[in-house]
């Protein structure tokens, strides 16, 4: 047997086998890593993606719900003290424009803030019932008549927007016209919609707009609506070990919810109230402080932001989504919309 | 005779079955591995391109949802504005065209969060307010339908109507840097002042 015919018949060598194994070990490892990482990229920006396209979804459904609204501006005083103990209820001047239940912020901007988880109104529209003290990491205090009660709904910018002292304020946001002090903590909005009572499109009664809101399908004139943050789950910094709002540490909590609808009749306190939930529970606020800043960029975020007198409301929403290594990701989604028609005085 | 072929094809199928075990023998030669390597690396190479593309298309999409949404939040703010212009004691052209100058409630730029300006420009986005009505959509290039009579005295010859207009032209433009190059977007509108 010559040369020749040895080597053809030898074919590969233990050695030319390993290099070729090993090339292509490598190479199909290669292929598998990347395949691995962009397929967790694309599952991320599609996480990412769809929860930005629902927020967006959402902005789009809350312009066309408030564009022909008139907005609220839910705050009372109160007309009788409220011991730290009483849990009966709360006298202020009205309730109207408060939601059927909620979160009160009261005596806001000194060393007696509280807020105050209540369950119901009462039909004389002057007594929020069924009272939870010392709600979001605040104590139960005792509050004097006259004090200050706000609908945590509401953040509405202050009077004096030049270097106004601290308790004054709860945050300052960014706006399309600049940096805004607000009080309140923005976690809602309430507002009144043209309503025809025969379930037509007749919004006129002797010249005059209809205002109200449709519960359970029906327009009713003593009908109020109000959208607002419904906390669902938490989020602990610690627990994942990742600075969602990039502060610097890892000790925060958040609370994840969705945005609700509510609908309710005034004159009826009792009547059930029409919830309808406007997207996905992806929303992102600070527990015990909500409206704070979330994305660092050192001006607190509101999620509405209304300023009755220009008649404009800042939406700004904080979704969460998940990034390409698996962590989490805020992503926001903003406008501003122009309410078209007078607010409640 | 029979015999000899016979033998003649016995040879033929032992020489067939020769080659054949040489070539089973054989196994892939370095030509083929490089070959088969040089394919799946192409096939890597071409699926890496087009997830990064498609990155790059998804990271586009949103520049332009925020974008939208800043160019929308802006006009808003144009209407609230000349809402309030109706009622203003120095008339409503004047109202407006003060917010929007240099200094006013909104002034003639903005900037708007996660957006880069394009090379040569410090803000995103600007606001115009048209008082000429002699202007044209042509060189404003924007489809408003000018020129047009903007103060109602008949005419679309007046080239300043900020004492007298009824109603006004806006356009919002936007201009930001993003890896698909420089990207814009158009808002024409009217303010009425009535």
């Amino acid at each position: 047997m010559n040369t020749r015919q040895r080597r053809l018949r030898a074919g590969f060598t233990l050695v030319e086998t390993a290099i070729a194994a090993t090339l292509f070990g490598v190479v199909v490892l290669g292929i598998l890593m990347v395949s691995a990482r962009d397929d967790q990229r694309s599952k991320a920006g599609l996480t990412i993606g769809v929860a930005e396209m629902r927020a967006q979804q959402m902005l789009a459904a809350l312009q066309e719900e408030f564009v022909h609204a008139r907005g609220a501006a839910p705050r009372a005083v109160l007309t009788q003290a409220l011991s730290s103990n009483d849990t009966a209820g709360i006298t202020v001047d009205s309730t109207l424009g408060f939601p059927d239940s909620g979160l009160l912020l009261i005596d806001r901007g000194n060393g007696s803030i509280e807020r105050v988880r209540y369950a119901q109104l009462d039909a004389t529209r002057t007594r929020f019932l069924g009272l939870t003290r010392g709600e979001q990491c605040t104590t139960a205090n005792s509050h004097s008549s006259g004090a200050d009660v706000l609908w945590v709904g509401l953040a509405e910018p202050i009077l004096l927007q030049s270097s106004p002292p601290a308790a004054l304020f709860d945050g300052r946001a960014r706006s399309s016209t600049g940096p805004v002090f607000f009080r309140g903590d923005g976690a809602g909005f309430s507002y009144r919609v043209p309503v025809d009572p025969a379930g037509g499109a007749d919004y006129l009664a002797a010249g005059n707009v209809r205002w109200g809101a449709n519960v359970a399908h029906v327009g009713l004139e003593a009908g109020w609506a109000a959208v607002v943050f419904v906390p669902r789950f938490t989020y602990e910094e610690s627990t994942l070990g990742f600075d969602l709002n990039a502060d610097g540490d890892t000790l925060d909590v958040f609370d994840i919810g969705q945005l609700q609808r509510r609908t309710w009749d005034t004159s009826d306190p009792t009547a059930p109230p029409s919830e309808l939930g406007l997207g996905p529970t992806v929303i992102v606020q600070e527990r015990c402080n909500w409206g704070g800043d979330l994305n660092g960029d050192g001006f607190d975020d509101p999620m509405f932001l209304w300023n009755a007198d220009t008649r404009r409301l800042h939406v700004k929403i904080h979704v969460l989504g998940q990034s390409s290594s698996n962590a989490p990701i805020m992503r926001a989604v903003e406008t501003t919309i122009f309410l078209r028609n007078v607010p409640e005085s | 005779m029979a015999e000899n072929e016979t033998s003649r094809a016995r040879r033929v199928f032992r020489g067939r079955e020769r080659a054949r075990t040489r070539h089973n023998r054989q196994g892939i030669t370095m030509l083929e591995v490089s070959l088969a390597l040089t394919i799946l690396v192409i096939a890597l190479v071409a699926t890496t391109a087009s997830n990064m593309r498609m990155h790059s298309l998804q990271r586009s999409n949103r520049d332009r949802v925020v974008a939208q949404n800043a160019v929308q939040a802006i006009a808003e703010t144009v209407q609230a504005i000349a809402r309030k212009g109706v009622t203003a004691p120095n008339g409503f052209g004047n109202y407006v065209v003060t917010a929007l100058a240099a200094g006013g409630e909104l002034g003639p730029a903005f900037d708007v969060p996660e957006l880069n300006p394009v090379a040569g420009e410090t803000r995103v986005g600007s606001v115009v307010v048209i008082t000429d009505e002699t202007s044209s959509d042509g060189t404003l290039g924007a489809a408003l339908g000018l020129p047009r009579d903007l103060n109602g005295d008949g005419d679309a010859l007046d080239t300043n109507v900020t004492a007298s207009a009824h109603l006004l032209p806006v356009v919002i433009t936007l201009r930001w840097r993003n890896q698909a190059g420089d990207q814009r977007i158009v808002h024409p509108f009217y303010v009425f002042g009535y």
